[in-house]
C-alpha cells in the first residue's frame, strides 16, 4: 500500500512536468503568457528552496533572497568584468551563494527560531547597503548590464526568444527540483524533519543537529544563489530590486499559499502569486496589499496551504461515499 | 564488570542542585531501578548521562568518560534513552520514527530495513507501522520510542517513567518487554519508575534518591527495607 502511494505521487508529479512541457504548444507560443509563466519557473524554484529550509528543516531563514541575490550579482559582474561565460558563471553564483549559505549557517549554529530570522535578515540588510554604496563595482540602485547573454546558436535566453527561454527555463527547473525532491526523499531529509519534529528526541538517535544545520543552509542557498544568476541571466540586468520588501513577501507567501514543508506546494504557490500579481500590475502598489490579504486568508482558513487541501475533503468524501477509502487512512 | 560508573556527578541549577554528589555503579548486564521523590534529580540525571546537560564529575561508560559529549556521540557510544513525556516525530510514519535510530544512531549501519523489521517485530508494533505517528496511541507512543532507541543498538538503556499513565495490562506487557530486551539482546536498562511495586519486579538493583542525593542503593528486598527511603516515601 505505501509503494502504491508513493507511486501515485510520482504519477502526479510526471503529469505535472508533462503539462509544463506542453504549455507553450497549447498556448501556440503567446510570448506574454510565456514569459509569466518562465517567471513563475524561477520563483518556483526560489520557493522551494527556501521551503527546503524554512518547512522541511524549520529553520527560520530570512536571508533566501539576499542568496538569490548574491548568486545573481557574482554571475552578472564576473560575466561582466571578467567575460567569464554563462555556463560558468550560473553555477558560480550558485556556489557562492552556499559558502555564503555556510556562513551564515556557522553563525546561525547555536541559535533557533527568530535568532537565526534576525541574523538571516542582517545579511539581506547588509547586502542591500554594500550594494548601493559600492556603486563602482555593483552599479549601485541602477544596477548593471552588459553582460554576456546564455545563447545557443541564434537563440537567446530572454524575453525576446519566449519558446526557446521556456523549455531552457523549464529544463533547469526540472532539474534543480529534481535535486530538492531527491534530498527530500533521502536520509538528509529525514533528518531535518526529525529535527524539525522534535529536536531532542531526534539527537537522542544519533542525529547530528549542527551538521544539517549546516547542510540545509548550504544546499538551499546554493539553489537560491544558481536560479538567481539565472533570473538575471533571463532578464540581463542585475539590481537590488531583488531585495525589495514586496518581493521578499511575494516568495515568502507563495511557499505559505502552497504549505510550508509541503513538496512541491512552494511551486504550486509561485505559479498562483506570480500569475495574481501580474493580472493585478494594473492596481500598481495597491496589489501588494490584495496579496497581503491573501496571506491572512491562507493562515487563518487553510494553514497547511494549498498542498493541505486533498488531506482536508478527504473525510467528507468519505462520508460520502461510505468505507471506500478507509485504507488511506492507515497508509 | 562496571558498564557504567558516575563519580561524583553534580548538575545546578543557578542555586539550586538538581544532582549532588551522586556516585554510582552499574553492572553490565543487570536491570538497574532508580527510584525518588517528584524533583529529586532522577530526569536530569538521564540528561547528564545522554549529553543534553553537562555538569560535573566524571561519567564513565565502558571505561570511556563519556561526561561532556553531545547526545548524538554518546547515543553513537552505545547509550539510548527514551524520554518521560513521549516526543516522537508526530508527523512522519511509526517506521520512519524507528528508521531515525537505525540510519544515524548506527555508524556504518548495514541492512537498515531489516533491522528496523527486527526491531518492529521484537517490540509488537508489527501492522501498525505505517501509521502517521502522531495517531498513535500512548502505548505505541511509548513502544515506538522505545523502538527508535533499540534500533540505535545499544548496550545501555535509559527509560524515563516508561509505565505512566497505561493500563494494567499495558503494564505487564511492558515489564516483560523490558525483561525481554535485557535477557535475550544483553542489554544493560536503567530504569526510572514511581511505581514501587514495578520496579521492585523487574531491578535487579534499585537506587533511591532524594534532592540530587544518594539515600540508598541495594538489592530491592534491601533498599525497600530501609528506614531513610520508608521515611522519604512516606514523608514526601
Ligand atoms: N532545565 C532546568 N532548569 C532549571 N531547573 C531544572 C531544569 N531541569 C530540572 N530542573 C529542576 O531540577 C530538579 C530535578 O528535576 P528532575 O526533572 O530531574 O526531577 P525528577 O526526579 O525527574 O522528577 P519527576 O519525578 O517529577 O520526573 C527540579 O527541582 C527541577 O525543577
Ligand atoms: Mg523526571
Amino acid at each position: 500500500m505505501v509503494v502504491n502511494k508513493i507511486g501515485r505521487k510520482n504519477a502526479l508529479l510526471l503529469g505535472g512536468v508533462l503539462v509544463l512541457g506542453l504549455l507553450p504548444i497549447a498556448l501556440q507560443g503567446n510570448a506574454r503568457i510565456l514569459n509569466v509563466l518562465i517567471a513563475a519557473l524561477m520563483w518556483g524554484v526560489l520557493a522551494s528552496a527556501w521551503d527546503l529550509c524554512m518547512g522541511y528543516a524549520r529553520v527560520f531563514s530570512f536571508g533566501h533572497l539576499a542568496f538569490f541575490t548574491i548568486g545573481a550579482y557574482t554571475a552578472g559582474l564576473t560575466a561582466r568584468q571578467l567575460g567569464i561565460p554563462p555556463l560558468a558563471a550560473i553555477p558560480l553564483g550558485g556556489v557562492t551563494a552556499a559558502i555564503f549559505g555556510l556562513l551564515i549557517g556557522l553563525l546561525c549554529l547555536r541559535l533557533r527560531g527568530v535568532y537565526i530570522a534576525m541574523v538571516t535578515f542582517g545579511l539581506h540588510m547588509v547586502l542591500q547597503t554594500v550594494i548601493i554604496w559600492g556603486r563602482d563595482i555593483t552599479g549601485g540602485k541602477t544596477g548593471v548590464t552588459g553582460f554576456a547573454p546564455l545563447q545557443i546558436g541564434q537563440y537567446i535566453f530572454s524575453p525576446s526568444y519566449p519558446f526557446f527561454s521556456y523549455y531552457i527555463a523549464l529544463g533547469i527547473f526540472i532539474l534543480l527540483l529534481f535535486i530538492i525532491y531527491r534530498i527530500i526523499n533521502s536520509p538528509i531529509g529525514l533528518a531535518f524533519v526529525a529535527l524539525r519534529d522534535s529536536e531532542p528526541y531526534a539527537k537522542s538517535l544519533g542525529v547530528n543537529e549542527y551538521k544539517y544545520k549546516l547542510i540545509v543552509f548550504g544546499i538551499s542557498a546554493f539553489i537560491a544563489g544558481l536560479i538567481g544568476a539565472v533570473y538575471i541571466h533571463f532578464y540581463g540586468i542585475i539590481s537590488p530590486v531583488t531585495l525589495d520588501i514586496p518581493i521578499f513577501l511575494m516568495v515568502l507567501i507563495m511557499f505559505m499559499l502552497g504549505g510550508l514543508g509541503r513538496f512541491p506546494g512552494a511551486v504550486i504557490g509561485a505559479f498562483v502569486i506570480t500569475f495574481v500579481t501580474e493580472a493585478l500590475r494594473p492596481l500598481l502598489l495597491w496589489r501588494f496589499v490584495a496579496l497581503g490579504a491573501i496571506v491572512v486568508a491562507v493562515t487563518v482558513f487553510i494553514p497547511g496551504g494549498l498542498m493541505s487541501i486533498p488531506e482536508r475533503v478527504r473525510p467528507f468524501i468519505r462520508r460520502a461515499f461510505g468505507r471506500r477509502h478507509v485504507e488511506e487512512e492507515v497508509s | 564488570m562496571k558498564i557504567l560508573q558516575a563519580k561524583e556527578v553534580t548538575k545546578r541549577f543557578g542555586e539550586l542542585a538538581a544532582v549532588k554528589d551522586l556516585t554510582f555503579e552499574v553492572e553490565k548486564g543487570e536491570i538497574f531501578g532508580i527510584a525518588g521523590p517528584n524533583g529529586s534529580g532522577k530526569t536530569t540525571l538521564f540528561n547528564l548521562i545522554s549529553g543534553v546537560y553537562s555538569g560535573s564529575g566524571d561519567i564513565i561508560f565502558e571505561g570511556e568518560n563519556i561526561h561532556g559529549l553531545r547526545p548524538f556521540q554518546v547515543c553513537h557510544k552505545g547509550v539510548a534513552r527514551t524520554f518521560q513525556i513521549p516526543i516522537l516525530f508526530p508527523s512522519i510514519t511509526v517506521y520512519d520514527n524507528i528508521r531515525v535510530g537505525a540510519h544515524f544512531g548506527v555508524l556504518k549501519g548495514k541492512n537498515e530495513k531489516e533491522r528496523i523489521n527486527e526491531v518492529i517485530d521484537f517490540v509488537g508494533l508489527r501492522g501498525r507501522e505505517n501509521i502517521v505517528a502522531e495517531h498513535v496511541d500512548l502505548f505505541d507512543k511509548r513502544l515506538t520510542m522505545l523502538a527508535g532507541a533499540l534500533a540505535t543498538q545499544p548496550r545501555l538503556l535509559l527509560v524515563d517513567e516508561p509505565i505512566a499513565g497505561l493500563s494494567p495490562r499495558e503494564v505487564r506487557d511492558s515489564v516483560a518487554l523490558f525483561q525481554k530486551i535485557n535477557r535475550e539482546l544483553g542489554i544493560t536498562i536503567i530504569i526510572i519508575e514511581h511505581l514501587m511495586k514495578v520496579l521492585v519486579e523487574v531491578s535487579h538493583r534499585l537506587m533511591i534518591i532524594n534532592n540530587g542525593e544518594k539515600i540508598c542503593i541495594g538489592p530491592p528486598e534491601e533498599v525497600t527495607q530501609n528506614k531513610e527511603v520508608i521515611e522519604v516515601y512516606l514523608g514526601g
